[in-house]
């Protein structure tokens, strides 16, 4: 992990288990501190697309990595959750709510998703402001 | 690992047993099978009717929210859960709609109150 203290820069690549939500989750949340207005849309958007990530992109194939960028603009905070698994596939009989899409696109300001055979790709941005 | 704690105590309340299950910690996918095994139906088989305490958790996405939908399906309405007012866990509920699948409630005194008002049936 890298984070740039006075540039609030963080890229950081994971194994796409379930504990590297957590760490994706509170090292953003470094940089998120006094740089966005809601910190909890930020730490919610994150593991929501992290836990996405471990749970259905390597589905059916050998275990990847999921990677984190982040950087702070006068826009606020740019979110970048990606990784090289299958896209974005159904899940037929899979568990959970299936709200995690909705959340992100409640939680960021703005939200582009890629998706394709070879990998997804969720970019979010997140207002400026202090709390 | 995203360390959980959920502490189960049992008491008497307007003569009932109600087991409380103070929950503290963050909540995801790390943990989320943990949470969901602390809230398994067959653990409060005795109970008249269980309180889950999130009072003391900071943070919850949504694999934990699935344990709590999954836990007020399982007990109905033996089951409050109790919220810290204007929480984030709160603001996790209303943003999926989803406060009127549970019994939610920001007391001790009105989780112990809901739990009776259902098992009398008012």
């Amino acid at each position: 992990m890298q984070a740039i203290r006075g540039h609030h820069e963080l890229e950081l690549e994971l194994p796409a288990v379930p504990e590297s939500v957590t760490r994706a989750r509170h090292a953003v949340a470094e940089i998120a501190r006094g740089v966005v207005a809601a910190e909890y849309n930020v730490a919610l958007a994150v593991s929501e697309a992290v836990g996405n990530a471990v749970l259905h992109a390597y589905r059916d194939r050998k275990p990847g990595t999921v990677r984190l960028e982040a950087h702070t603009s006068r826009r606020g905070l740019l979110v970048t959750v990606s990784d090289d698994g299958g896209g974005i596939r159904p899940n037929l009989g899979g568990g959970g709510l299936g709200v995690g899409m909705g959340l992100m696109r409640q939680a960021a300001s703005e939200l582009s998703l890629e998706s394709s055979e070879s990998g997804t790709s969720v970019r979010m941005v997140f207002a400026g402001g202090s709390a | 690992m995203n360390r959980l704690e959920a502490e189960t105590t049992s008491r008497s309340a307007d003569g009932a047993l109600i087991t409380f299950v103070t929950v503290s910690g963050e909540v995801d996918l790390a943990n989320s099978d943990q949470f969901e095994a602390a809230l398994d139906p067959d653990r409060f088989a005795d109970a008249d009717g269980v309180v889950l305490d999130l009072r003391l958790v900071p943070f919850m996405d949504s694999s934990g929210l699935a344990a709590v939908l999954g836990a007020s399906e399982d007990l109905g309405p033996r089951l409050s859960v109790l919220l810290a007012p204007e929480s984030d866990v709160q603001r996790l509920f209303e943003m999926t709609s989803t406060l009127d699948r549970a019994a939610i409630t920001f007391s001790e005194d009105e989780a112990i109150a809901s739990l009776a008002s259902e098992r009398d049936g008012s």
